[in-house]
C-alpha cells in the first residue's frame, strides 16, 4: 500500500460537509486522484482507527482561472465521501 | 449579574496611586468568550461557509487563542472600570495590570495599579500682595507719542549725505567674515536705520554716505550679537547705497491728533496715559499673580500623577509638531516634565481654591475677553464667539477667566474701582 500521507489529504470543511457529518455520519476528504475506494477505506481505518461503511468518490475538475488574461487550469483532485459505521466518529475532527 | 460580580479591595500605596486587588469569577470570562465567539461567527468569512453561517465550533477551533486573549483583555478592562466605580476612584490614566493569574478552573485574579489625582489640602492661600504698578509720568507719554509719530512718518528719498536718523537701503556686493568671502544672501538688499542699528560701528561708518555710492565697511561684531554665528567675528562688507531716505515725522498738532482718532493733542495724551496706566496695572497684576503662584506652589506640595505629566508632555510635543509619538523613547523631556508638574500643580491648586471660594467665570467677563480678542483679530464679536464655541476654545477662555479671578482673590486684588 502507498504511504498514508499520499492517499488522504486534508478534510474538507464547509457547510455542506458539516451537514453530511451531522446527518449521515459521513466525512469528506481530499484524496489523491490516483487512489481507489478500497485503498481509501483501508487508509482511513488505519489512520483514524474507525470502521468504514462505504466510500464514494468524485473526480473534481480543476477550475479554469486566468492569470494576466491567460487561461490556465488548477490541478484536478479527487473528493472522497467516507461513511463510517453507525456509532463511529473521528475524534480528531470533532 | 449574580455570581459575576467583581471583588476588589483597595490599598493606597502613595498619594497618587491606588492598588486594586481584583478577583473575577471564571464564569464571567467564559461568558465573554462565548459572546465574542458568537459575534465573530456572525461576521467572519471562512472558506466553505457563507458569511454569517460559520458554526461557532469552527471559529473556536481556528481562533481560540486570540479570542481568549481578547476576552481576557475585555474582562480586565471591565473589571477595573467597575472596581474603580465601586470604590469611587477616578483614574487619570489607563493604569497597569500586575500579577495576572489565569489558571484553568480557578477565578481570575490580578492587581490593577491606578493613578489618581491626590486631594488638594488647602493651606494658607490669601496673600494680599500689594500691586506696584510703574508710575506713568509725562515722559513716558512723550515717548509713546514719539513712537506713534515715528510709526506714521513719511520717508522720502534725498540726495544729501545720510545723517543719523535716516533710513538707508543698501545692497551687499561682497561679504567677508574673518577674511573669508561668504556667499551673498538670497535678498542682498537690506534696510538700516542709522543710530538704531544693532551694530553701532556699522551705523557710524554709513553716516555721510550718499545714494549710489559704494562703500567698504569693516568692523567687529559685538560679542553679544543676537546671531551667535556672527558674534565677535571680524566682518568686511562692500556695499552700495541704493537710497537715502529721510524720515519726516508728522508734526504734533491737533490736526494730527484728529487724523488718528483723537479730539486734540491734550485728549490724545490723556487717553494714552490712561491706556499706559492700564497696561502698567496689568503688568503689576501679572507680576503679583506669578509671585502668588510661586508661593502657592511652595505652600501646597501636591503630588502629580505620572500619567498627567505624560499627557501634558505628549500634548506639548504634538503642539510643537513632533508627530512621532511612539518612537521618541530615549529623548530627554525632563524640562517639559518639570514644566508639566508645575503647570498641573498650579491648575489643581487654583481649582481647589476656586471650588472652595465658589469662584465662577461670569458671562460678562468672558464676553469682555472675547471682545478684546475680536478687536485684536479685526473680526466682529458674534462670529468670533460662534467660532470659539464651535471649536471648544470658549471653554479655555472660561477657564482662563476663572483662574484669573481666583488669582485676584489670592492676591487680594479687588478690581479697578476699589
Amino acid at each position: 500500500m502507498k504511504p498514508l500521507k499520499d492517499i488522504i489529504g486534508t478534510p474538507l470543511l464547509s457547510e455542506k460537509s458539516l451537514g453530511q457529518r451531522a446527518g449521515a455520519n459521513q466525512y469528506v476528504f481530499r484524496v489523491s486522484p490516483s487512489t481507489n475506494k478500497s485503498e481509501i477505506k483501508k487508509a482511513i481505518e488505519q489512520r483514524f482507527e474507525v470502521k468504514v461503511e462505504s466510500v464514494n468518490t468524485q473526480n473534481m475538475q480543476g477550475k479554469i482561472k486566468q492569470v494576466r488574461g491567460i487561461p490556465g487550469r488548477r490541478a484536478a483532485w479527487k473528493k472522497a465521501v467516507i461513511r463510517l459505521k453507525q456509532g463511529e466518529i473521528i475524534k480528531e475532527l470533532e | 449579574m449574580k455570581g459575576n460580580t467583581v471583588k476588589a479591595s483597595v490599598t493606597t500605596s502613595s498619594a497618587t496611586e491606588r492598588v486594586l486587588d481584583i478577583v473575577v469569577p471564571r464564569e464571567r470570562l467564559d461568558k465573554i468568550f462565548q459572546d465574542k465567539l458568537k459575534k465573530y461567527s456572525k461576521t467572519m468569512k471562512i472558506n466553505g461557509f457563507r458569511p454569517g453561517a460559520v458554526p461557532k465550533e469552527v471559529v473556536a477551533a481556528r481562533y481560540k487563542e486570540p479570542i481568549a486573549a481578547e476576552s481576557l483583555e475585555t474582562l480586565v478592562d471591565d473589571a477595573v472600570r467597575e472596581a474603580c466605580k465601586e470604590n469611587n476612584i477616578e483614574p487619570v490614566g489607563p493604569g497597569r495590570v500586575e500579577k495576572l493569574e489565569n489558571e484553568p478552573g480557578k477565578d481570575i485574579a490580578f492587581q490593577a495599579v491606578m493613578e489618581v489625582d491626590p486631594e488638594v489640602v488647602l493651606n494658607d492661600y490669601k496673600f494680599n500682595i500689594e500691586l506696584k504698578p510703574n508710575a506713568v509720568d509725562e515722559k513716558t507719554v512723550d515717548m509713546r507719542v514719539d513712537d506713534i509719530r515715528t510709526q506714521l512718518a513719511d520717508q522720502a528719498a534725498v540726495a544729501r549725505p545720510a545723517q543719523t536718523g535716516d533710513v538707508l537701503m543698501a545692497r551687499y556686493l561682497r561679504i567677508e567674515m574673518e577674511g573669508e568671502e561668504q556667499p551673498l544672501p538670497q535678498y542682498p538688499v537690506f534696510r538700516i536705520e542709522l543710530g538704531k542699528g544693532s551694530v553701532a560701528a556699522l551705523d557710524e561708518a554709513l553716516v555721510g554716505a550718499k545714494a549710489g555710492e559704494t562703500k567698504d565697511v569693516s568692523f567687529t561684531y559685538p560679542a553679544d550679537f543676537a546671531n551667535p554665528t556672527m558674534a565677535g567675528k571680524k566682518a568686511a562688507y562692500n556695499l552700495t547705497i541704493e537710497q537715502v531716505l529721510e524720515v519726516k515725522r508728522p508734526e504734533l498738532n491737533d490736526e494730527f491728533a484728529k487724523g488718528i482718532g483723537y479730539d486734540t493733542v491734550a485728549d490724545m495724551r490723556a487717553r494714552l496715559k490712561e491706556r499706559l496706566e492700564e497696561s502698567a496695572l496689568r503688568v503689576a497684576r501679572e507680576l503679583a499673580w506669578n509671585e502668588a503662584i510661586d508661593r502657592l506652589l511652595v505652600n501646597h506640595p501636591v503630588e502629580v500623577p505620572k500619567a498627567r505629566v505624560q499627557n501634558y508632555v505628549n500634548n506639548r510635543l504634538q503642539e510643537q509638531g513632533h508627530v512621532h509619538e511612539g518612537d521618541d523613547h530615549g529623548h530627554d523631556h525632563s524640562d517639559l516634565e518639570a514644566e508639566a508638574v508645575s503647570q498641573i500643580r498650579r491648575w489643581r491648586i487654583l481649582d481647589a481654591i476656586a471650588a472652595k471660594e465658589n469662584v465662577k467665570p461670569d458671562q460678562e467677563q468672558v464676553d469682555e475677553r472675547i471682545h478684546e480678542l475680536a478687536l485684536r483679530y479685526g473680526t466682529d464679536f458674534e462670529s468670533l464667539k460662534a467660532s470659539l464655541r464651535k471649536n471648544g476654545k470658549i471653554l479655555e477662555i472660561r477657564e482662563e477667566v476663572k483662574a484669573e479671578k481666583t488669582l485676584d482673590l489670592v492676591i487680594g486684588y479687588k478690581g479697578k474701582a476699589a
